[in-house]
């Protein structure tokens, strides 16, 4: 009996346990990423204004950083979440939420320079993801360049990618 | 040394006169029969069968005397064989069944009969080889002969705890694959399905919903882009395959 068969997985979602994940699936995790993303930016920024208004009361004035210290906060944010989620346990938060997994070949977790080399092309090159919908393998321009693949994986642990 | 006459016998007159009798109809007849087998092998009688004497008409011939007699000989001869077979058809089971109930055959056939030799003449093989089983078993009512057996009798003279005792069941558990049975068992009544419904929430219903929806919408434009791909390549082929 294979794992999928006593998995956690429900009967319906079996089928597809393994498999590569398709564009839909990952645009909706990279949303929930980018949202997550975002909150800790905002939440960094709200950090800080409290921390100014704690330091000075009196002066204090609403930081108003401009749009570009904004945008390099929020891909450093991202490749750094990215890789971080990537390396540790091959899956972000979106990923987590959407039941699918980043593999690299019959390895179920990336190392750190694929991991980091992978979240710098999704943070700087994220159109690339649009190659997968068009890809027999359903690989996104990153998978291809960093050779890792996207799978349905619903359960806690690793599941190995099925062809 | 000459050997002495035998001395007759005391016996009836009655007896004594048949005897008389017998012997002279026997005397009689050997007589005949050699005067008989004489005449038949007497070579003058056997040219005076030929005999054709011009001046005797042709019914009073020696031949055609003979060939009548003959014909009528055969005749009688057909007719008493056919008495005699009527009454051999008639008496001989009657006397054959007095005979056989007189003997005693059983005993007969065990002093003078070595069964074992006739028995290890027979090739029984070959004689079960001839039999249809199949068919004879199909023939019997099996349950007809189940039903008239009284198995909680015989189940109450075994001693099953003698039986238990001398079973190794270690070794018939360590033969069953227990993990992959639990596994058979948990997959045919959907564990994973009564564990979530038992402690799901509608956040993991939630999330389940949308993964499925995901997966459905990535199959639905994966199909969508293929025959859209797929087409693009027949239609750019086609004009070049028509030429």
């Amino acid at each position: 009996m294979t794992d999928d068969e006593l998995s956690l997985v429900p009967a319906e979602a079996r089928p597809y346990q393994g498999t590569a994940a398709g564009i839909v699936t990952r645009l909706a995790a990279n949303s929930l990423d980018a949202l997550v993303v975002v909150t800790a930016l905002v939440g960094a920024y709200a950090g800080l204004v409290a921390f100014r208004f704690v330091i000075a009361p009196r002066g204090f004035q609403l930081p108003e950083p401009p749009f570009q210290w904004f945008l390099v906060l929020f891909l450093g944010f991202l490749v750094t979440y990215l890789t971080a989620a990537w390396w540790v346990s091959g899956r972000t938060l979106g990923d987590h939420v959407m039941g699918i997994r980043v593999v690299t070949g019959r390895r179920s977790r990336s190392s750190l320079v694929i991991a980091f080399g992978r979240a710098l092309m999704c943070a700087f090159f994220p159109i690339g993801l649009l190659w997968c919908a068009v890809d027999s393998q359903r690989r996104a321009a990153h998978d291809l360049v960093m050779r890792t693949s996207v799978i349905y994986d619903w359960l806690p642990r690793p599941t190995a990618p099925r062809r | 040394m000459p050997r002495p006459p035998d001395r007759p016998a005391r016996t009836s007159d009655a007896r004594l006169a048949v005897d008389v009798v017998l012997g002279i109809v026997g005397a009689s007849v050997d007589a005949g029969l050699a005067v008989v087998r004489t005449a038949a092998e007497s070579p003058l009688l056997r040219s005076a069968a030929g005999w054709q004497a011009p001046f005797v008409p042709v019914r009073l011939q020696p031949t055609t005397v003979l060939a009548d007699l003959a014909r009528r000989g055969a005749g009688h001869r057909a007719r008493v064989r056919q008495g005699a077979e009527r009454l051999l058809d008639q008496w001989a089971p009657v006397i054959a069944e007095l005979v056989v109930s007189r003997l005693d055959l059983t005993g007969i056939v065990t002093r003078h009969v070595d069964v074992d030799e006739v028995v290890k003449a027979v090739d029984l093989d070959a004689v079960v080889a001839r039999i249809d089983l199949d068919a004879i078993v199909q023939t019997v009512d099996l349950d007809a002969a189940v039903a008239g057996v009284d198995l909680n009798a015989a189940v109450d003279g075994v001693d099953i705890d003698a039986i238990a005792a001398k079973l190794d069941l270690d070794t018939v558990i360590a033969r069953i694959d227990v993990v992959a049975m639990v596994e058979e068992v948990i997959a045919a009544i959907d564990l994973p399905a009564i564990i979530r419904d038992s402690t799901g929430s509608m956040a993991s219903e939630t999330v389940r919903s949308a993964r499925m929806t995901g997966i459905s919408a990535d199959d639905a434009i994966s199909r969508s882009l293929e025959r859209h791909i797929f087409r693009r390549r027949r239609s750019s082929i086609a004009p070049g395959a028509g030429r």
